[in-house]
């Protein structure tokens, strides 16, 4: 039976959750870009290779995801903003704060713009882009004031629907597969897909949304199972849907294709009476959109109120659905939403990925705080 | 209990929602192509015919016209500037939105093959109407006439003529069954295989309308396209081939030639057989039937076919020939590559069966079946080697050997340097096929020739 809401400090109320609600929403978070150009860039970065981004990328980020997760463990009922506070001091965890909050904003925005310009490109060419962009918004925040406990079920929910989807979808296009496209084997030459495995850690920035779920487990103890779970689950449905789109659409054909997913799908053809199956995916599409977005606002809103010590999570997470929503509005087409998504804010999110972590961790390890580090118990407890 | 009442409250709008017209688009105001072919139009601009069904004719009534008398369908063709263009200029004639969600069929005339597809099908591949399971194939000719008379006298549309037309490939194996985006426009961009689809053709028996007697003419001319060419001929027709069968070698076959060459009377006015290949976006040759099945089986595609294949007791008797069936078959391609100089070496391994051996060699017979299957390898390899040679004179590989060679690259810019397509016309090339006998039939020897008609033959 779920807890009745209670207070922190910083006046954010909270529910508990458990390790799979919150691996879930970690998990939504971050996969449902393989609905949007994520393959297509992955195309492009590493050629006949992407289906290895993923899962190599998803090794290298093992390391601060590993910092991440030592230190919250050690701080338990802290979010990452409280414990940089506390380590990194203010103004440095201000500029980190602002950092992560600018782009979630972002991503939401960019992710938000995608579905709607693939949605209304494909099946609504009559409605205009905004109506979808505040029907899509208007959905999202009602999700996301609803607060943590109610998202992350929902998210479990949103787990299932799109890990039965994309196997299905991989399982039915498997008549179309020309397996000889995974060749030659190392893309674009070893140097360059190296340099790819680092760039694209930043796949799994959405996984630095743990560092403020973590106070919500009933159990701090299972943040490193979450994080475990979450990245290894969304490395592998990542990589198998790169690498169903890589085979039905062999490099260079994929490398072009803003939506792939969605037209591998509009290719099963299962006999006369049942050929679109795109009527299938575009609900799913749409769950996994809203919630990613549910779950972006609510992790900014998280960081903005922790960052600036402002209580009222409803309005933060208001806040954060406007700007969202004029990121979204403000980028002129969908090629512009996926360069500034894939090309520019992640590459440039591994310095804050792999700086922040791990910086927490140095710093915890060579600074005492044996008041903090005795504090070590139930989740959603903060150390006095 | 507010949020029962908000989750029903949400169902019944959706309910309402999900029913509805998303574009606000009434069935009946739309005209739902079936077919769309392109040619080359006069003075360089582009000829698009639609082929458009007329579903109140559609309705259970004779096979060759509607419920309501008229045709079952029509066809508009209009000159533009690009395919969209037609598609406004059909809407201002039919009175309707044309829309191309249910269409079945791409059909390219092969003059506008021959010139180029690329920039065609790339907006083509961007139009959110097209799908990119639809099949895809080159006209004999021009595709209009083909649009104009596809009609299959057992089928009540096009639409399903062309569904059901599929089908065969995998029965027969004589023709390509390609899609537009997997075998089409993904080709065009390969660095490692080449495009190609069926070659779809007016049958040999085809005679062109007289003037005046347009398809759906209902002032004296013809009301249903299939009309006007005899589905059952008249008593005392004969077939007129339109090659010299004489040419045909003892060795071959009809279905070793162009569908359009098939001697044929009555059925359908329209065959689909062989394969059009393609170098990058330009058609640069053709296969016949024969050799269509044999690229199908060096793919590991094939499905089922026959072969007939000389009776080696009786080489000069073709009318003695050996009709074998298979039913699935294993192909190896091994590559080896050294620096520049690339050698394939193809292994093709496949159980099959007598159908129907009008030989009266009783192969059946442990000690005569390696030599039936000897001749059908001999066979089999022959038309194989035909049809490499082809695809090598013009530099169109069919077959997908370069997706092999991409194994012996590690990256993907050393793989485009080498340009494949460029070295596969002198690549050598080396075919073996393994067969085996399996099943006889249903007899186990041919008819039994009385004694008597070997001691006395009757005299003619």
């Amino acid at each position: 039976m779920s807890r009745k809401s209670q207070t922190k400090s910083t006046g954010i109320p909270q529910g508990h959750v458990g390790w799979v609600e919150a691996a879930a929403m970690i998990f939504v978070f971050d996969v449902t870009k393989a609905f949007l150009a994520f393959p297509e860039r992955m195309s492009r970065s590493a050629q006949t290779a992407a289906w290895s981004v993923p899962v190599f990328s998803a090794l290298l980020s093992g390391l601060w995801i590993w910092a991440l997760v030592s230190v919250l463990e050690a701080n338990p009922g802290k979010d990452m903003i409280t414990i940089s506070k506390s380590l990194l001091g203010p103004y440095l965890t201000f500029a980190l704060g602002m950092a992560f909050y600018l782009f979630n904003v972002s991503i939401v925005g960019t992710a938000s713009r995608e579905i709607a310009d693939a949605l209304a490109t494909v099946i609504l060419p009559l409605t205009p882009l905004d109506l979808l962009l505040f029907v899509g918004y208007a959905v999202s925040l009602y999700l996301a004031l609803k607060g943590v406990e109610i998202l992350a079920r929902m998210c479990v929910a949103g787990s299932v629907l799109i890990v039965s989807l994309l196997v299905a979808i991989a399982i039915l296009s498997a008549n179309m597969w020309r397996v000889d496209s995974v060749f030659p084997l190392l893309g674009p030459g070893p140097v360059k897909l190296l340099k790819t495995y680092g760039l694209r850690q930043s796949i799994y920035t959405e996984v630095l949304g743990i560092g403020m779920i973590a106070p919500y487990l009933r159990r701090s103890e299972d943040t490193g199972k979450v994080a475990r779970r979450s990245l290894a689950l969304s490395a592998a449905v990542l990589s198998l849907t790169v690498l169903n789109c890589e085979m039905v659409f062999p490099f260079p054909s994929l490398s072009h294709v803003p939506t792939p997913i969605l037209r591998v799908t509009r290719l099963i053809f299962l006999g006369r009476f049942f050929q679109r199956f795109d009527a299938v995916l575009v609900p799913v599409w749409l769950t996994a959109g809203v919630l990613k977005l549910a779950a972006g606002m609510l992790v900014g809103a998280l960081v903005l109120g922790t960052t600036l010590s402002i209580k009222s999570l409803g309005l933060l997470t208001a806040v954060t659905a406007v700007m969202s929503a004029a990121v979204s509005h403000f980028i002129p087409d969908l090629a512009t939403a996926i360069i500034l998504d894939f090309d520019i804010l992640r590459p440039y999110s591994v310095v804050l990925l792999d700086g922040w972590p791990l910086a927490l961790w140095a710093v915890s390890r060579f600074r005492s705080h044996p008041g903090q580090r005795s504090g070590r118990g139930k989740g959603g407890q903060r150390a006095e | 209990m507010r949020s029962p009442r908000r989750f029903w409250i949400l169902v019944i709008i959706a309910a309402l929602c999900a029913p509805g017209c998303l574009d606000r688009a009434e069935l009946e105001d739309i005209a739902w192509v079936q077919a769309i072919g392109f040619d080359k139009g006069p003075e360089d601009f582009l000829s698009t015919t639609l082929e458009i069904g007329v579903p109140r004719s559609l309705r259970a009534g004779p096979a060759t016209t509607g419920a309501a008398g008229g045709p079952h369908y029509i066809t508009i063709t209009v000159v533009s500037r690009t395919a969209l263009e037609a598609l406004d200029l059909a809407a201002l004639n039919l009175g309707r939105r044309i829309s191309l969600v249910h269409a079945q069929l791409f059909l390219f005339g092969e003059e506008l093959a021959r010139s180029d597809l690329r920039p065609l099908v790339g907006a083509m591949d961007r139009f959110r109407q097209i799908r990119g399971s639809t099949p895809v194939a080159v006209a004999h000719g021009r595709a209009e006439d083909i649009l104009r008379v596809n009609a299959s006298p057992l089928e009540v549309s096009p639409n399903r003529f062309i569904q059901t037309v599929m089908q065969q490939y995998e029965r027969t194996g004589l023709f390509e069954a390609a899609t537009f985006v997997r075998d089409f426009t993904n080709l065009m961009e390969s660095s490692s295989m080449s495009p190609r689809c069926p070659i779809l053709s007016l049958a040999a028996d085809y005679q062109p309308q007289k003037a005046g007697g347009g398809q759906g003419d209902t002032q004296g001319g013809q009301r249903d396209p299939a009309q006007g060419f005899p589905s059952t001929p008249k008593v005392g027709e004969r077939v007129e081939p339109k090659v010299d069968l004489k040419e045909i070698g003892p060795g071959e076959d009809t279905t070793d030639l162009g569908g359009w060459q098939v001697p044929k009377i009555g059925g359908g006015p329209v065959i689909m057989m062989g394969t059009a290949m393609f170098n990058g976006g330009k058609m640069v040759g053709a296969l016949t039937g024969e050799e269509t099945l044999t690229a199908i089986l060096i793919r590991n595609d094939f499905k089922r076919g026959s072969f007939p294949v000389l009776d080696p007791t009786a080489p000069d008797k073709p009318e003695l020939s050996i009709s074998v069936g298979a039913a699935g078959a294993k192909s190896k391609i091994t590559v080896k590559r050294a620096e520049s100089a690339v050698s394939v070496a193809v292994e093709v391994r496949m159980d099959v069966s007598y159908i129907s051996p009008q030989t009266q060699t009783d192969y059946t017979d442990p000690r005569m079946t390696p030599l039936a299957e000897r001749a059908i390898e001999d066979y089999i390899k022959g038309v194989m080697d035909r049809a490499i040679a082809k695809s090598q004179a013009v530099g169109s590989d069919i077959f997908g050997f370069g997706e092999k060679v991409r194994h012996t690259f590690l990256t993907w810019p050393e793989f485009e340097a080498f340009a494949w397509l460029t070295k596969y016309p002198a690549t050598k090339i080396e075919t073996m096929v393994h067969v085996k006998i399996k099943r006889y039939g249903l007899d186990l020897a041919p008819l039994v020739v009385p004694p008597a008609e070997i001691i006395q033959p009757p005299e003619q």
